[in-house]
């Protein structure tokens, strides 16, 4: 079986079309359409919003009840041969039992046909820092060194396509470091890595491609800037640092370039649907009243705020940037 | 190492827990002082043959069948790390035949160690010790493939598993010949008894008949087993 299988020359890494996953009756995930193609992906979304089944789905973990998966233009459910494109890195922290590293590493090696399983998982290991001559058991190991070894399984069949839940779990800021470095970098290589988290900090430093879902939809996709455009219809805030700030808050809102204003400390906080027109409009404005600027700032540009406007009320924003 | 050796020894490992070995330990222990302390009571070939029965066929294969046939997938289901064999390219019916094949490496042995030490300390003649050896190899490898594809499809399949030995299968074994067929252990008893020439209640069948069935559930164990490794999502 190894082997026999190619990708579909043009096909997308990860397809899924009109996607519904129901579990007896309950809808996990509805009529979702997206592509994975190479470089990072994260899937977004709080609990419950349907990553988890998109991740599954996304490598045949599990059968759509409606709708169409393809990787590598073949369904993963027809060919389990396609899971050699594959590495997965599960979100639990559980190993097999009673098996060292090396051996859990050069099973998954040895499973998928790798040409020297030993020596790929020797390597595999040290390039996640663990020890392949280390002879405990992994269930003698700490969450991150299990975290680590999952990866490793992952890596060293060289696949195409990684899917990896909450990657950064267990680890240590420099294992989180390393490990955002070698997703980044995997990604540059052309695989599709595709990742799920919830801790949306991390995914602005993967520099990814954003999917983001909620309530089992996909709600919107894209770069983190792309999707922050889609709130035009919701209030940009932003930090205006000025020596007048109730003149320039009045002649603004007077102006209708924002539609909020709050006198802070040392400024005012704006908001506003057109960040471009407001931008155009606050220099001259400045010189007319004879205010000093000292700082502008958004307020909620950070993939935080786009998560939480996306997600707050459940309805779709609609979709980014398609990248 | 190929990939069907590397599933076998895997799965081994994974469902060779400590408790569940010295739990059989323990069962082996007991039976030898059993026949120890019957030894003396049991003169006629016929009670030995009964021996065997209640040991090996009726208590220690099933037994040792449904807990390594459940674990050795079912443990991997219910924590999750099935997906490290089940999402490689590998054919899900070498999987399958890896489980019942680990299945029987540990549930062989451990039902039939107190079989053996059983008839060794009863002074049991060879011809009722290698009818033993069949009737329990038959039994187990019918009973592990069940077991191994009960465990991968319900969460509960001790549970079921020993409802099916305490309800299905007695009740099967002395319904006659109608019913009896769809007993394992009626068929493990045809075997026992052909063997021995020794007439058992529950033997309803020639040898070659119930071994033939046997294998026949053997497979069929195996085939369903595939076929749910197909068909199941995994968590």
């Amino acid at each position: 079986m190894n082997g026999a299988l190619r990708a579909v020359p043009d096909a997308p890494m990860v397809a899924l079309d009109g996607v519904t996953k129901r579990y007896r009756g309950i809808v996990a995930v509805s009529e979702v359409t997206c592509r994975f193609e190479a470089g990072v992906t994260a899937v977004l979304g709080p609990n419950g919003a349907g990553k988890s089944t998109v991740l599954r789905l996304a490598c045949g973990l599990t059968r759509p009840s409606d709708g169409v998966v393809r990787i590598h233009g073949h369904d993963p459910r027809e060919h389990p041969e396609v899971s050699r494109f594959v590495g997965v890195v599960p979100q639990h922290h559980r190993l097999l039992p009673r098996t060292t590293a090396l051996r859990f590493v050069e099973l998954a090696g040895v499973l998928a046909g790798v040409d020297d399983p030993l020596i790929a998982a020797r390597a595999s290991l040290e390039a996640v820092e663990l020890d392949p001559s280390d002879r405990r058991v992994t269930e003698q190991y700490s969450n991150g060194m299990r975290q680590r070894v999952k990866i490793a399984q992952a890596l060293v069949t060289g696949p195409s396509i990684l899917v990896i839940d909450e990657p950064l779990n267990g680890l240590d800021p420099r294992q989180r470091e390393r490990m955002i470095d070698t997703f980044v970098e995997l990604g540059r290589q052309g695989r599709c890595v595709v990742i799920s988290s919830h801790v949306l900090d991390e995914v602005e430093r993967f520099g990814s491609r954003v999917v983001v879902m909620n309530q089992g939809r996909l709600v919107a996709e894209g770069g983190v800037a792309a999707i922050r455009e889609l709130m035009d219809d919701r209030p940009h805030h932003i930090r205006v640092g000025t020596d007048e700030p109730t003149h320039l808050a009045a002649a603004m809102l007077e102006g209708g370039w924002v539609t909020e204003a709050r006198i802070v400390h040392g400024g005012v906080e704006v908001a506003c649907s057109d960040v471009a027109g407001f931008a155009r409009s606050l220099a001259p404005l400045a010189v007319k009243l004879g205010a000093e600027l000292t700082e502008v700032r958004p307020l909620d540009d950070d993939l935080e705020s786009v998560f939480r406007y996306l997600t707050q009320d459940g309805r779709p924003a609609g979709h980014g940037e398609r990248t | 190492m190929t990939a069907t050796y590397a599933l076998w020894s895997t799965l081994v490992r994974a469902v060779a827990s400590r408790a569940r070995l010295l739990g059989f330990a323990a069962v082996a222990v007991l039976v030898v002082v059993v026949a120890a302390r019957s030894g003396n009571d049991l003169l006629l070939a016929r009670d030995a043959v009964q021996f065997v029965d209640l040991v090996g066929v009726s208590f220690a294969a099933p037994v040792a069948a449904l807990v390594f046939g459940v674990g050795v997938l079912g443990d991997l289901v219910d924590d999750g790390t099935l997906v490290y064999l089940w999402l490689r390219p590998v054919a899900r019916w070498r999987l399958a035949l890896s489980a019942a094949v680990a299945s029987w490496t540990l549930a062989i042995p451990m039902a039939m160690i107190p079989v053996l030490a059983g008839c060794a300390v009863l002074g049991a003649a060879d011809r009722l010790t290698a009818a033993a050896v069949l009737a329990t190899f038959g039994a187990v490898s019918a009973y592990s493939s069940l077991f191994v594809w009960l465990g991968l499809v319900s969460r509960r399949a001790l549970v079921w598993g020993i409802g099916y030995l305490l309800i299905v299968e007695q009740f099967a074994a002395r319904g006659g010949s109608g019913l009896g067929a769809l007993s394992v252990r009626s068929h493990a008893l045809s075997i026992l008894a052909g063997r021995t020439g020794v007439d058992l209640p529950t033997a309803w069948f020639s040898p070659l008949a119930s071994g033939i069935v046997l294998a026949v559930v053997t497979l069929a164990g195996v085939v369903a087993t595939t076929v749910t490794l197909r068909k199941r999502d995994l968590a």
